[in-house]
């Protein structure tokens, strides 16, 4: 008998099905490997199994007697996650987060300083992790966030162990691999979710793939096929997935920046160009300041030194009015489309027709026959289903919601377009239609500058690709020196692989990427975003 | 200043992170801005700061301090509570109406005023943790609902506080130290406590972050029913506090506190977005806002400009705190 097993998982949302029919035995002693595309239903399920969503069908049995779920995480004390988001509290300290909700009281029934000291010490001496225990959260960076997170679960001796994306801030993964049997060897269960496969590789058991709310396919240790696994997790075979590239792009550069640094941010003295016709990527783990670098190309941060030039003029970019109206336009596609994109609310034609609202409009009255003749028009172009064009976007899935976003980011008709993860949480084929418009676009003589958490995204799809770390330029590859393993080396700070990379920003400490004593003054900390 | 028998340490200048700590403290600001107000107004007061002015100070300062105290828990946990106007408004008229001059009856309205604003406090804890209202909402609804009691109750200004329950309340014990301040200092002790209670750790983790507050494992609606109930008691004390001072009922005598009881906390320093704040700072916060008009007399400015003198402190204030935590960010 499994130790714990998830029945026939099944949630949605609205008329997304985030999960279906989703059953995984986890067996004691075992660590076993999710897999899946962002928007897969990974978190999804990591919620439902931490008890803090509830399934709209089906059970989670520990050593076979059913658990409650949906009640909040305390409900489930045999199951215990490291969450990718992160479950930390900023403004409380490193001991309280760890003992946190149970905090230990002395005599007067207040919270005892001296008793929290001493049990959240223990854990961390337990589980080797060196944090002042009353440094508050918020002014740790991000590595140590990840760690103390995942110390956080690892302290509740549970049965079954989530983490998802443990390694998505840390560049060294023996401390946590080394803990991760030691959790195994007591008997205890792992969920081990990444997007590394070499890390599911040498760590798991058994494994399953998740697509779109389904598991699609199961392996074992023996069996682990990276190319068949990544054909089951984005529906079809690795190769045909991006659409070939230009045959080189032109001299002229579009945008060219020099020496840009952000208020609050960690974004530092960096240089970058795109050239006219050219797509361009940014490779970086969560939070090394680059979203404050699109942002502030939109004129949404603050830029405090440094020169933007547009088709070789100097522009100040103070908003995004100002961005759009900066030389032949910059237009940006923000990281939460639902938030920062889209009214939810509002059909999908009066999305669209947003930025273009004075064409559509006679006086201050918009002609309801113009808005339905353009949005039509772009919805051809995009590929984005007629009926969709009536309803509310809030309803529509991730993909079509995406595609109104471009769709209405395009009518802007800026020809620098700043895409901000453009593929997040979206599924595969619209994937795939987004690849070859961003490639359509290139041929047309607009020039791209992406960021996606997916690297071989980056590789598959960009012309030239800059690694930034804490805030600087750690790279720049194109050509040969374009794959993942180079990236990722920059990215998390190693720079062997810079071919041409410009210098790095001040805290990048090539010998020593990741200071394993945390700094509890780290002023460079971002918050990672959730 | 106990450095006595401190082992001689080299002077380390604190590190940024401490600075910026200190100076985004707003307790620290708000308790500077208190301390200058006083200053000069001892400084021109005919006579000095006597015991009987301290008094008079601290009197009108104290239900300000008792609803900036429930406001701030409120504002911590990340809502906004309006209903302090009509818990006042209503406790007032209760006192004033109600309260006979005994101590049975005097022991009696307390209780069921306290049980009022406990309870007004409950239902919009549960109407903003439970059934997920908008806190604004939620507790304009029963802001207007009480005042609408309150005018039931008494219909124009009138009624009498009896002197067996305000006496006390505004003595000055051996005639130099106001019951008042001791009052006060009780009030910064139980917010001392209150913040290292569990039901305080978990105040801050919920303003900070709901959802990483729910994966903690924290019960996010119970701590928001606790906070809110908790928050409409000390509107209640507020009420009969003020009852005390001014002797006598009006059905809309709450209705100044809302805006005020909001600009203490800002004072005091905490953050409108949640997760930050102290009731320390809060009640310096209400001394500043009663010592302006104060102020202003001695310095011989017409009593028409204090509101504008008030919002000037306000802005400065926050406005001072923000600078400088971002000076010393750099």
């Amino acid at each position: 008998m499994a130790l714990v097993a998830a029945q026939n998982l099944s949630k949605s949302f609205g008329e997304t099905q985030a999960l279906s029919d989703v059953s995984i035995a986890f067996e004691a002693g075992e660590v076993h490997g999710l897999l899946g595309e962002n928007g897969a239903g990974k978190s999804t399920f990591v919620k439902i199994l931490s008890g803090v969503l509830a399934p709209d069908r089906g059970a989670v049995e520990v050593d076979g007697n059913p658990v409650r779920l949906g009640g909040g995480s305390r409900s489930l004390a045999s199951i215990s996650t490291a969450f990718q988001e992160l479950s930390l509290l900023p403004n409380l300290t490193v001991a309280q987060n760890l003992l946190l909700p149970r905090l230990p009281r002395g005599p007067l029934g207040t919270v005892s300083r001296r008793e929290l000291h001493h049990r959240a010490g223990e854990i961390l001496d337990r589980w080797e992790l060196e944090v002042p225990l009353d440094a508050e959260v918020e002014s740790l960076d991000l590595a140590t966030k990840q760690r103390l997170e995942i110390v956080k679960a690892l302290s509740r001796d549970p049965k079954l162990l989530i983490l998802d994306e443990p390694t998505a801030a840390l560049a060294d993964t023996s401390w946590l691999f080394q803990h991760i049997r030691d959790v195994t060897s007591r008997g205890a269960a792992v969920l081990y979710i990444s997007h590394r496969l070499a890390e599911i590789r040498e760590l798991c058991h058994r494994g399953s793939v998740l697509r779109n709310g389904a598991v699609v396919g199961q392996f074992a240790r023996g069996d682990f096929d990276e190319d068949s696994v990544i054909a089951q997790m984005i529906g079809r075979s690795f190769d045909a997935t991006f659409p070939p590239r230009s045959q080189g792009a032109s001299e002229e550069t579009a945008l060219r920046v020099q020496g840009l640094s952000v208020a609050d941010s960690p974004v530092t003295d960096v240089d970058l160009h795109v050239r006219r016709g050219e797509v361009v990527g940014v490779a970086a783990l969560e939070g090394q300041g680059q979203r404050d670098l699109f942002y502030a190309l939109y004129g949404l941060r603050r830029v405090v030194g440094g020169t933007v030039e547009v088709d070789g003029e100097p522009v100040s970019v103070r908003s995004p009015r100002g961005a759009l109206h900066a030389g032949s336009g910059i237009a940006l596609v923000p990281e939460e489309r639902k938030v920062e994109a889209l009214f939810l609310e509002l059909s999908s034609q009066k999305n669209l027709t947003v930025p273009i609202i004075s064409e559509i409009a006679v006086g201050p009255f918009i002609l309801g026959s113009r808005e339905r003749r353009r949005a039509r028009e772009e919805a051809k172009r995009l590929n984005i289903a007629g009926d969709a064009l009536e309803r509310p976007v809030g309803r529509l899935s991730g993909g079509n919601q995406q595609k109104v976003v471009l769709a209405k980011t395009l009518l802007t008709g800026a020809k620098i377009l700043l895409l901000f993860d453009p593929t997040r949480g979206i599924d595969a084929a619209t994937k795939l239609e987004i690849y070859d418009l961003v490639r359509r676009l290139a041929e047309d003589g607009t020039s791209v500058l992406v960021y996606s958490t997916e690297i071989p995204e980056l590789v598959g799809l960009c012309d030239r690709v800059y690694a930034l770390y804490e805030g600087g330029i750690t790279g720049e590859f194109s050509g040969e020196s374009l794959s993942e393993d180079n990236l990722l080396g920059a990215a998390i700070g190693h720079r062997r692989h810079g071919e041409s990379g410009s210098a790095a920003g001040p805290a990048a400490d090539p010998g020593h990427p990741e200071r394993a004593v945390a700094s509890a003054e780290s002023d460079r900390t971002q918050e990672s975003t959730t | 200043m106990s450095t006595v028998a401190a082992p001689v340490r080299r002077f380390r200048w604190p590190s940024a992170a401490r600075w910026r700590a200190i100076a985004a403290n707003g307790t620290v600001m708000s308790a500077i801005t208190f301390v200058v107000l006083l200053a000069i107004w001892t400084y021109y007061l005919p006579g000095g700061l006597t015991a009987f002015q301290l008094n008079n100070l601290l009197g009108l300062t104290i239900a300000l301090a008792f609803a900036g105290f429930g406001t701030t828990l409120v504002i911590i946990s990340g809502g906004f509570d309006l209903s302090v106007a009509g818990v006042v408004s209503l406790a007032n008229v209760w006192v004033a109406t109600k309260m006979q001059d005994s101590t049975g009856s005097v022991i009696g309205v307390v209780v069921v005023v306290s049980l009022i604003g406990l309870a007004t406090g409950l239902v919009n804890g549960f109407l903003v943790g439970f059934l997920g209202l908008e806190s604004i909402a939620a507790t304009l609804s029963t802001y207007i609902m009480l005042t609408g009691f309150a005018l039931v109750l008494l219909a124009a200004p009138g009624g009498v506080v009896p002197t067996t329950f305000s006496d006390p309340l505004t003595a000055l014990l051996g005639d130099t130290v106001p019951v008042a301040l001791l009052v006060l200092i009780g009030l910064a002790l139980v917010w001392l406590v209150l913040r290292r209670t569990r039901f305080g750790v978990n105040l801050f983790a919920v303003g900070a972050d709901e959802s990483a507050a729910e994966m903690s494992g924290v019960r996010v609606r119970s701590v928001k029913l606790a906070t809110y109930g908790l928050a409409g008691l000390m509107y209640a004390l507020a009420g009969l506090y003020y009852s005390a001072e001014v002797g006598t009922g009006d059905p809309n005598s709450g209705a100044p506190f809302l805006l005020t009881a909001f600009a203490t906390v800002a004072l005091g320093g905490a953050s409108f977005a949640g997760g930050r704040g102290s009731a320390i700072g809060t009640i310096f916060g209400a001394g500043v806002l009663t010592l302006i008009p104060k102020v202003l007399f001695v310095l011989g400015v017409a009593s028409f400009y204090t509101s504008v003198v008030q919002g000037v402190v306000l802005i400065a204030a926050v406005l001072l705190a923000i600078l400088t935590a971002r000076l010393v960010q750099r």
